[in-house]
């Protein structure tokens, strides 16, 4: 679906039922039988929209196209439908060319602090890494200025401390910020964050969440952040949105996504959140294994492991609707979104702390 | 740097760059280093090892010391012009193949492969005997023929290099593929460079060598190679000569070792892990904590 | 009856410089039969160290000193011979990782039945028959055996891990962040696994993470390490809900959970080095709670509260007292 019309000028990111197929490699078997190969839908009709200010939780385990999604919003790599919008314009159909300018203007934090930066480089020149790119800075005294500045911004105090060592002497925490102070220097207005404190120890998550949180209220960036963990999204996002084998299944304000969650999947993986307490009950187990981004079901994507599945789930494909219980989020379910049935039961509980 | 470190600590490294500076500093100030002229004669023909000639003197009564040094430089210089054509070559193709991919890189694979498959000694032989036998183009010869390895070597650490997350951060900051080959393929490859020089001036030492026995040397230069081959010619073997065949070929032998010795070191100084894999025969070791180390 | 004793371990990492880094210091530790511990512990604690050298695993740069004694059987008392006639047989590891790490080129029953027929404990045929068994109690089907590794989800992989791991029925498992690489939903499946296997066939089960929520799930019996140390030992809950060392309290305050409105708190600082000499507690640079003695000398894991629960803080020592 292509889509010509320039998008609402408020959203800073908007993807409309972005797409990302990859047709894999034809058999043997394939090729004698003419067949065409196969193809994994990784990302498959995704929307969603992000604004200025605001921190929005991308989840979803892994397999379920949130890494993609991001890469493709990016246009790290490229969609194969839909439309991505950053800042009112269409990522996915301008030229080459003006793709350099939108890498300054929508960066994109790698998961893993320890391969994202050159080892044999001093944390200045990782983080005047982008400066340099893109011909910004005008002479040495301004580039180590921005430099500074950007270390003071992530919280890496005193600067001095900093700036001269190599990745090996910072540690997991630490990296990350100077990965951060590499985009931050290039004042973009949007950020990606892959996963961002999934490496880290846990002793130095809130440091690292924390600065996100104060960047997106003080710098004013959007930022999306792509998460496995609904704790972590569950302590610094506005909002949250539920990926599942490709596709959105569930959307809305944080509160309301994990306290009062609609989609059997959402609730699933909130039960399956390990408590301390163990009088809380939980349903663990799904049955079936998950499916391969290849082998599409019929319908609903999630009928097959779905406790409360019905015939209309495995042949009609649902929409992202608002949710019968009017707390504002979207959801991607013919029971939970289709006009109200009360008699619809709750599937597994959340974890209670 | 840490990598230079590495290298000051291996009894290997020392003992290769020991030889290899011993006979760059023989062939640079081999003028000086000559006890007697290496044309003119000085001694006896073929006179044995003496105290007034070293290693004893060739049929036509020319010191064979003097010789060998003045034979190093023709040697060495073969051998690290060839060496740098040939890495120079083999790196540019190595990494242009192994970033870009694609068509580029099933072109380079499939030339490399057609160089590699064609016999370079008969090879070598063809083209000195059709294009002359100057040194200049024994370099070139032999340069031309010795890329290939550099190629594939520098193509696989390249593969891996494009997959590492600071490529991809360089990536999304923007960067296109000329910083990226620049600011970060080219400074990892660089040591491996280094390595794949010094094993190639070991191979083009002796391949100047086996062109000159075969008689395709530059006949108006002395080198070790021509060296034995002049000596074969001129009947030393029944002449019980030994010291007009030794030496060279020994001198020979220690370039070869020191330049394997010193690129040996050199990679394993970038890949430290090579010491001490899981399946090593030697295990942790007991030992008694003392009282400084109850906590 | 214990079944693993760990006496004043200690483990020294030589760094190619000369210098040693002190990655395990001096740790004392009781395990019964069927007891399942989780020692949790951020990156760096030598909770890795410490299992590793529990089973012999330490390679040739690393030294050992101190006791394990395994069913009574001194495990270091030779250095490698003696460690090897227990690996596996009475102690087996599923490392971390190890679902990537089983070989791409052969089948799983095989790789399964092979320890069995390595460590001579059955012929052929009986390891087939066992394969059989184990990976009915892993809860994979038959025709697992037959398949190659990569033809396995992660989760059924990992579970063939643990199958190669109780094979040759040991006495001790021990595990290394056996979840980390999976799915939420497949974690909690190999968690209730490794439970279940613990019971079942009454092994002891000695878990290492940093995952507080595996600890919470899987473990009776909660040791907390930091920087080479044990700094608290007790039963889960009581270590989770009421922790008495400043570092496990911060840790917890530090961990996202689910459905919880306060703030995060990060730990400032970083842990410290163990190339050089600590003077006192280890934690004491970084903690709230700390004062003249803490700098001192090292606290030792004394009873500040309840059954079996013990702390090293000297703050913890001196409320108690008073």
């Amino acid at each position: 679906m292509t889509s010509q019309q320039p998008a609402p000028p408020d959203h800073l990111l908007e993807l409309r039922d972005l797409s990302v197929h990859f047709t894999l490699r034809r058999s043997f078997g394939d090729r004698i039988g003419h067949r065409a190969g196969r193809v994994a839908y990784a990302v498959d009709g995704v929307s969603l929209f992000l604004d200025r200010g605001e921190l929005l939780a991308l989840v979803g385990e892994s397999g379920s196209g949130k890494t993609t999604t991001a890469l493709a919003a990016l246009r790290l790599i490229d969609a194969t439908g839909g439309s991505v919008f950053i800042e009112g314009r269409d990522v996915t159909r301008i030229p080459r060319s003006e793709l350099r300018e939108l890498r300054r203007r929508a960066q994109f934090i790698h998961q893993d602090p320890y391969a994202s930066l050159d080892p044999r480089l001093r944390t200045r020149e990782s983080i005047a890494e982008g400066l340099r790119i893109h011909g910004m800075a005008k002479s040495k005294e301004a580039e180590r200025e921005l430099v500074a500045s950007a270390l003071e911004r992530v919280g890496l105090i005193p600067v001095e401390t900093f700036v001269e060592r190599y990745p090996h002497q910072l540690s997991g925490g630490q990296r990350q910020r100077v990965a951060v102070a590499g985009s931050l220097v290039l004042s973009p207005s949007l950020l990606i964050a892959d996963e961002p404190v999934s490496m880290l120890d846990v002793s130095v998550r809130a440091g690292v969440l924390d600065l996100l949180d104060r960047l997106r209220r003080t710098e004013a960036v959007g930022i999306l952040m792509i998460t496995h963990d609904l704790a972590t999204a569950a302590h610094v996002s506005d909002r949250v949105a539920v990926m599942y084998h490709g596709t959105l299944v569930e959307l809305g304000t944080a509160r309301s996504v994990i306290g009062r969650p609609q989609h059997p999947y959402t609730q699933v993986l909130i039960a399956a959140v390990p408590s301390v307490h163990r009088e809380a009950s939980r349903k663990r187990t799904l049955p079936v294994e998950p499916p391969d981004a290849s082998n599409v079901p019929p319908g609903c994507r999630f009928h097959p492991r779905c406790p409360i599945a019905e015939e209309r789930c495995k042949s009609e494909v649902p929409r992202l609707l608002p949710a019968t219980n009017e707390s504002g989020t979207t959801v991607a379910c013919h029971l939970r979104s289709a006009p109200p049935d009360d008699r619809t039961p709750d599937v597994g509980s959340r974890a209670h702390l | 740097m840490s990598l230079l470190h590495a290298l000051a600590r291996r009894p290997t490294m020392s003992v290769g760059i020991s030889i290899l500076i011993a006979f760059t500093l023989m062939a640079v100030f081999a003028s000086g280093l000559e006890p007697y002229s290496p044309v003119a004669p000085s001694g006896p023909l073929f006179g044995a090892p003496s105290s007034a000639h070293w290693l004893g003197t060739d049929d036509a009564g020319v010191d064979m010391l003097s010789l060998i040094i003045a034979g190093s430089q023709n040697s060495m210089l073969v051998g690290f012009a060839a060496a740098i054509i040939a890495v120079l070559l083999g790196g540019a193709l190595g990494i242009i193949s192994g970033y870009k991919g694609g068509w580029s890189e099933t072109g380079v694979v499939a030339v490399t492969d057609f160089f590699l498959v064609i016999p370079a000694l008969p090879l070598m032989i063809v083209l000195a005997a059709l294009f002359g036998q100057s040194i200049y183009q024994i370099v070139l010869i032999i340069g031309l023929l010795s890329w290939m390895s550099v190629t594939y070597v520098v193509r696989a650490l390249v593969h891996t290099l494009r997959e590492r997350g600071f490529v991809a951060r360089a990536r999304s900051l923007g960067a296109g593929d000329r910083y990226i080959i620049r600011h970060h393929i080219l400074p990892h490859v660089a040591p491996l460079l280094v390595a794949q020089t010094v094993l190639t001036v070991a191979a083009a030492v002796f391949l100047e060598a086996a062109l000159a026995f075969v008689g395709l040397g530059d006949p108006s230069r002395i080198s070790w190679g021509t060296l034995i081959q002049t000596a074969f010619d001129r009947t030393a073997v029944s002449a019980g000569a030994w010291w007009a065949i030794v030496p060279p070929g020994v001198c020979i032998a220690l370039v070869v070792l020191g330049c394997f010795l010193t690129g040996q070191a050199v990679e394993e100084a970038m890949n430290p892990r090579l010491g001490h894999a899981h399946v090593s025969h030697r295990s942790f070791s007991l030992r008694t904590p003392t009282k400084d180390d109850e906590r | 009856m214990s079944v693993l004793e760990l006496d004043g371990l200690h483990v020294w990492f030589a760094a190619p410089d000369g210098s040693f880094a002190h990655a395990v210091r001096g740790v004392d530790m009781r395990i019964d039969a069927g007891e399942r511990v989780g020692i949790l512990g951020e990156s760096g604690c030598g909770k890795t160290t410490l299992i590793l050298a529990a089973m012999g695993l330490l390679p040739s740069f690393a030294s050992v000193g101190g006791r394990v004694t395994l069913d009574g059987y001194e495990v270091l008392a030779k250095g490698e011979t003696s460690a090897r006639e227990v690996r596996w047989t009475q102690a087996a590891m599923v490392f971390q990782g190890a679902m990537n790490a089983l070989n791409p080129v052969r089948r799983v029953g095989v790789q399964i039945a092979d320890p069995m027929i390595f460590h001579r404990q059955r012929g052929r045929r009986e390891a087939r028959e066992r394969t059989l068994e184990v990976l009915e109690l892993v809860g994979l089907p038959a025709s697992v055996a037959r398949r190659y590794p990569h033809e396995l989800s992660g989760g059924m992989r990992q579970r063939a891990v643990i199958a190669m791991a109780i094979a040759c029925e040991p006495r001790v498992l021990f595990a290394d962040e056996p979840t980390t690489a999976l799915d939420v939903v497949v974690q909690a499946q190999i968690g209730d696994l490794l439970c279940e296997l613990a019971e079942r066939l009454g092994l002891a089960l000695v878990m290492v993470t940093h995952d507080i929520g595996m600890i919470a799930e899987s473990s009776a019996r909660a040791v907390v390490m930091y920087a080479g140390v044990v700094v608290e030992d007790g039963p889960t809950y009581e270590v989770l809900t009421s922790p008495r060392h400043p570092y496990t309290r911060l840790l917890l305050e530090a961990t996202p959970v689910v459905n919880r409105d306060r703030p995060l708190v990060s730990i400032p600082g970083v842990p410290p080095r163990l190339d050089e000499p600590i003077e006192g507690c280890a934690f004491a640079a970084r903690c709230p709670e700390r004062f003249e003695a803490c700098s001192v000398r090292p606290p030792l894991l004394g009873h500040g509260y309840g059954h079996g629960h013990v702390v090293a803080c000297h703050a913890v020592m001196q409320e108690a007292a008073s």
